[in-house]
């Protein structure tokens, strides 16, 4: 493919976009911010690192204890096993206690208002900041990724096994993402802030559990074998389970970052020859869940019959 | 009311009630809401009312109540384009309310305020595209820069390619934080995280800027730049500015106008000088008048003793190195005391009206109500 058609083909899939230069700009603000804060922060350094440490050493490890067999006993779905727990680790822990934390911060660091005041709505904002997880979590992937290759060229573990592998630490990623993000937003103060920790440390330990155990099968098994039918049932069941779950947190978490409910709306006045309110009048259109009661001089107005 | 008046209310829904809703509460002669004309506009009042300018901001009868804590009731006025208004209130007197409501951050109880024109109940995207807000204390986020903080901000209003970097750069340069840019925002002191604070509320170029205490916690030469800012902003760039503060010689020197509130409602409302010459109406036994100050080398609390047997001489204090008083007596008179002073031997070295500050007219308009 020439570089002029790779151009225009970027470009169809850019829609209007004029030059490559522009496909950043097309990213959601919340994305860009919080992953330029997340590869600069301390905790993905280490955690990288000790990923990276980490797989070394468990493959020097089972090269030098199947050093003998290496070459004929097949050992890929040991060394698979292996690093795809070690992945693990990052991926039910480390991601949704960042996305936790970065959510909950926009509440006790202040900014959430700044933020609200923007033209970024809070779809945006929580989308931002579950993409900026799933790239985190990709980049986990990367270190990893070169060490399952190497456990596939040892024979014993197919590549679709491998794939399917990875397809459901994304699955189990994203939903444990989620579920820290969204308690994350829920956090807006202290009390709430531990109780919503509780819950995640919770949900990430259920997540680990069974995403190491799922693992354990497929990569034993091989995705053709009839343990993945029971898989998939249970897969199914998974998510009849956690999907309503998720969803209820995730309609409080947009309430936590919505600070003015756009159904309500204020009461209108009327006033006197001086000036002076004598009546509060309710909207016709509105909810007025917060009817004004202020006391002595201000009479409370009815609402009127055809307006509510 | 009948059906189709109803849906007449429907289709406009700002529209005053109609002359059945009043009969049927049975009290003549009530209007619906402030009329625009009426709304109180110390700087434009020697201009007609068909030659003035479109407002960019205006209150019209804005409340807000907590239960039955009234922290904002029937608060109104307007601005126009290149005003600056300052916004004077005892901690508790429902500034930062009313600012949050003309930010979008709440909604009012009862009343409305408008941008540029746009109501912040019902369209408050178009106002926050016309609106900058910069809270009392705003949150610094970690691992960030200075650029990358402007950066993400001029993102989140929609600023894309050459237009962003341009927003960011025209910021950095006005707010003179260019040479911070790469600076993590954790490190930046006080007075650099408020023009940060500031260059993020200009990143969109709004035409109204809310600043809820901008200069608190400051030190002298940083209020004076910040001032500096200010001043450009309303001057140059015709921006209106609300300003809230509690440093007041401060708010004296960069408003055209103030509003003095107290316990929710506003007390007075004009430009500087009508709030300076501004004395509340006194008692018709009340004895006391101007104030006068005057310092003596000498004996000075012997000139006090003999202050409080002078007639028409009231509330003698000391004030840094001088006694300040009030006299109701006429101009013969005051030179009169003048001249009896020197006669009992004090060596006056100055004698003189004490000029009105704004603080003087806060302490004598508010009564340190707290809600």
């Amino acid at each position: 493919m020439s570089s002029g058609s790779l151009r225009r083909w970027l470009q169809w899939g850019l829609g209007e976009s004029e030059n490559l230069a522009d496909f950043p700009d097309r990213w959601n603000p919340m994305f860009v911010r919080e992953l330029r804060r997340m590869l600069k922060s301390r905790s993905f350094s280490i955690t990288f690192l000790l990923l990276l440490i980490t797989c070394w050493g468990a493959a020097v490890y089972l090269v030098l204890v199947y050093q003998d067999s290496i070459s004929y006993s097949e050992s890929g779905p040991m060394f698979s096993r292996c690093f795809f727990t070690i992945l693990a680790f990052p991926l039910c822990f480390v991601v949704p206690m960042t996305l936790f934390a970065a959510a909950a911060e926009e509440h006790s660091d202040n900014t959430l208002e700044v933020l609200t005041i923007t033209t970024l709505d809070t779809s945006k904002i929580l989308n931002g900041y579950f993409w900026m997880g799933m790239a985190h979590a990709g980049i986990y992937y990367c270190a990893v990724v070169p060490f399952a290759c190497f456990s596939y060229l040892l024979g014993g573990v197919g590549l679709l096994d491998l794939v399917a592998s990875l397809a459901f630490t994304v699955f189990f990623t994203a939903i444990v993402a989620c579920w820290g993000l969204m308690l994350g937003a829920c956090a807006s103060g202290p009390i709430k802030r531990a109780f919503c920790l509780f819950l995640t440390m919770v949900g990430e330990v259920i997540c680990f559990t069974i995403l190491t155990s799922v693992l354990f099968l497929l990569i034993g098994t091989g995705i053709f074998s009839s343990d993945s039918i029971s898989l998939l049932g249970g897969l199914v069941c998974f998510l009849v389970f956690t999907a309503p779950i998720l969803a209820i947190v995730t309609g409080i978490a947009r309430q936590h970052f919505q600070l003015v409910d756009p159904i309500i709306k204020p009461y209108r006045v009327q006033l006197d020859d001086k000036g002076n309110v004598t009546k509060f009048i309710a909207r016709y259109n509105a909810l007025q869940v917060r009817p004004p009661s202020p006391p002595g001089e201000i009479p409370m107005a009815a609402p009127r019959e055809n307006e509510t | 009311m009948t059906d189709s008046a109803s849906q007449s209310d429907i289709d406009n829904e700002t529209a005053l009630p109609s002359d059945d809703d009043s009969s049927s509460t049975g009290e003549p002669n009530i209007v619906a809401e402030t009329p625009p004309e009426e709304i109180p506009d110390p700087t434009m009042a020697s201009v007609p009312v068909d030659e003035r300018p479109e407002p960019t901001l205006e209150i019209r009868n804005l409340h807000r109540f907590f239960g039955k804590l009234k922290a904002v009731n029937n608060v109104s006025f307007r601005t126009y384009p290149g005003q600056v208004m300052g916004f004077i209130g005892p901690n508790g007197a429902g500034k930062t309310t009313t600012m949050r409501i003309i930010a979008t951050l709440d909604l009012p109880t009862a009343g409305d305020a408008f941008v540029c024109g746009h109501s912040v109940v019902d369209d408050p995207e178009k106002v926050r595209k016309k609106l900058g807000f910069m809270p009392d204390g705003f949150g610094k986020y970690t691992n960030m820069d200075v650029v990358e903080y402007l950066d993400f901000y001029a993102r989140a209003y929609g600023f894309k390619g050459e237009d962003r970097k341009e927003a960011v750069e025209r910021v950095l340069i006005f707010t003179e934080l260019r040479k911070m840019a790469d600076k993590p925002i954790k490190t930046l002191s006080k007075g650099m995280s408020q023009r940060l604070g500031l260059g993020r509320t200009l990143i969109h170029d709004p035409e109204v800027l809310i600043l809820d205490e901008p200069a608190a916690g400051l030190d002298p030469r940083a209020r004076v730049e910040l001032r500096e800012l200010i001043h450009l902003l309303a001057a140059d760039m015709n921006k209106t500015v609300l300003i809230s503060s509690h440093i007041l010689t401060e708010l004296g020197e960069i408003c055209d106008s103030a509003a003095i509130i107290e316990a929710g409602t506003i007390l007075v409302h004009g430009t500087i000088e009508e709030l300076k010459r501004h004395r509340p109406k006194r008692a018709a036994d009340d004895l006391s008048g101007i104030p006068l100050a005057v310092a003596v080398m000498s004996r000075s609390n012997d000139l006090r003793k003999w202050l409080l047997e002078q007639p028409y001489v009231t509330h003698v204090a000391p004030a840094a190195n001088r006694l300040v008083f009030e006299f109701a007596g006429d101009d013969a008179q005051r030179a009169d005391l003048l001249k009896r002073m020197i006669g009992q031997g004090f060596a006056v070295t100055e004698f003189a009206g004490k000029s009105e500050t704004l603080e003087d007219a806060f302490m004598s308009i508010t009564e340190g109500i707290v809600q």
